[in-house]
């Protein structure tokens, strides 16, 4: 195969059956891990969940 | 990879937008911006019965339950529950999002009564509108808005910020000569707390809208959490359930009026949210936050607030607002290019990956396209029995209503409603046209 080609598209290999597959799939959508987990590790959560916490300090104070 | 490369290369990519429809959907999320501020401006000068001496914290009680109403009637009415479901379905994790940005909101809105009894509605106002501050912050840090921007845009967005700080920093100084200080200051860090409570809620607001999911489902459980956190609050603070309904029950000739004031600010977040979702944080919440504008209006000219104020102050006031107001117009001006919207796909893709949100839901969702949810529009008898119940809800406190014992000038207040309801109407009807309320 030439080397300056990619994928096989070496003039040697027309007619030829297609060669197996070896590339990693497109990556799936669906998460690895549980939602809940995923929730849990992500600081959008995280960061109004303090500011929260925070406002409900600051109500008591001043209430 | 440069500017240029970016216009000449991104076309192909799925999800990029052409930049006439780039253009139309800024167009109508700053015009649902604007609205916003009209909207929720108006809705806060209920909050001035505080003066008849009712609890804050049940003056905020009364006013979710009006939202909680209105963010159920208005989306069964023009989407329909069935439709809400089916959107819903599509991110369903979102559903924490929600019920915790509604956290935030009942606190936020509890602390700015507090505000408004200890400032005026004048001085509370600009202040926590420093929300739009944070909420650039979090709109460049998590959401990759202005990735992408030339330098004018970061100076319009940064500058017009920094305008809008030196604004607040004007009123909260003119607060310090209108009321004993230790109130000043209890009133000042009320203000501000609030505004960095709902400066943080445009996190979950953004993280849904750049998912592709539609405001009016999203609200729906919004609601939950803030009616959830408010009934929890007015309990602890009001000394039990006995004594909350004790002090409703005295109070109801009033509570219509803190009814309508919820509604009222319902259908300025539901534009606000459509400002965020089209136009971004950076720039859909500053102009948004044009409602200190009105509610300067409404308190100087319907609720005669500052009437016996010096000239000095006066100006100091009008001055604060109208640099404020300009910060505000710069960051409007500062319109997404499309290199910036190509970072704003990206964050969308991350949050699909991560949740696992069908890529097509989230491309269509973010061009106002409906996306196939499997569900079509339409109002079933469980819509109509929401409408019926929240209708007869209102009216039922409609009808043991009486006017407030508060002066107001009718006619300013007369002219203000018209044109409110006139901007509805525009940004209603240029939101249908664009993106069908998706």
């Amino acid at each position: 195969m030439m080397r300056h080609l990619r994928n096989d598209a070496s003039p040697l290999n027309i007619g030829r059956p297609a060669p197996a597959v070896t590339e990693k799939p497109m990556p799936d959508v669906r998460p690895s891990r549980s939602v809940v987990k995923a929730v849990l590790t992500d600081l959008q959560f995280w960061v109004p969940v303090a500011v929260l916490a925070g406002g409900l300090f600051v109500l008591r104070w001043i209430s | 990879m440069s500017a240029v490369e970016v216009e000449v290369v991104e076309p192909d990519r799925p999800g990029v937008l052409a930049p006439q429809r780039l253009r139309t959907l800024q167009n109508v999320g700053m015009l649902c911006g604007l609205t916003a501020g009209a909207w929720l401006g108006a809705a806060e000068a209920p909050t001035k019965l505080v003066t008849l001496g009712l609890s804050p914290v049940v003056i905020s009680l009364m006013m979710v339950i009006g939202v909680f109403l209105a963010r159920w009637t208005l989306p069964a009415l023009i989407q329909g529950t069935s439709y809400i479901v089916a959107d819903l379905r599509q991110a369903p994790h979102l559903i924490v999002w929600a019920i915790l940005a509604g956290c935030l909101w009942a606190v936020a809105n509890t602390l700015t009564v507090f505000a408004v009894r200890d400032v005026g509605l004048s001085i509370a106002f600009p202040l926590w509108n420093s929300n739009s501050l944070l909420g650039i912050l979090w709109g460049i840090v998590f959401f990759k808005e202005l990735r992408g921007a030339d330098w004018r845009r970061w100076l319009g967005v940064l500058g017009g910020a920094v305008l809008m700080f030196v604004g607040a920093t004007a009123l909260a100084i003119a607060s310090a000569s209108q009321v004993p200080a230790k109130d000043a200051a209890r009133g000042i860090v009320a203000a501000l707390s609030a505004g960095v409570m709902w400066g943080t809620m445009y996190i979950p607001y953004r993280k849904a809208y750049l998912t592709g999911m539609s405001p009016l489902s999203f609200v729906t459980f919004f609601t939950v959490g803030e009616l959830g956190m408010m009934t929890v609050l007015a309990l602890t603070y009001s000394g039990g359930a006995g004594a909350l309904w004790t002090q409703i029950s005295g109070a109801r000739h009033i509570l219509f009026w803190l009814l309508a004031g919820g509604f009222i600010w319902v259908i300025g977040d539901l534009f606000q949210q459509y400002a965020v979702k089209y136009a971004g944080i950076t720039r859909g919440i500053p102009l948004s936050n044009t409602n200190q504008l009105w509610g300067l209006l409404w308190g100087i000219l319907v609720f005669g607030e500052l009437h016996a104020a010096s000239g000095s102050l006066l100006a100091q006031v009008v001055g604060g607002s109208l640099v404020m107001a300009i910060g505000a117009g710069v960051i409007a001006l500062s319109s997404v290019s499309r290199s910036e919207h190509v970072s704003w796909q990206e964050a969308a893709e991350r949050e699909g990956a991560r949740y696992g949100v069908r890529s097509d839901y989230t491309q269509a969702r973010i061009a106002g396209e409906g996306g196939a949810i499997g569900a079509t529009r339409r109002r079933s008898g469980l819509d109509w029995a929401v409408v019926g119940v929240a209708t007869a809800i209102i009216v039922g406190f409609a009808l043991v209503a009486r006017p407030p014992q508060i002066s107001i000038h009718v006619g300013w207040s007369m002219a203000l409603i018209v044109a409110t309801v006139a901007m509805l109407v525009a940004a209603g009807s240029a939101l249908w046209r664009a993106t069908r309320f998706n």
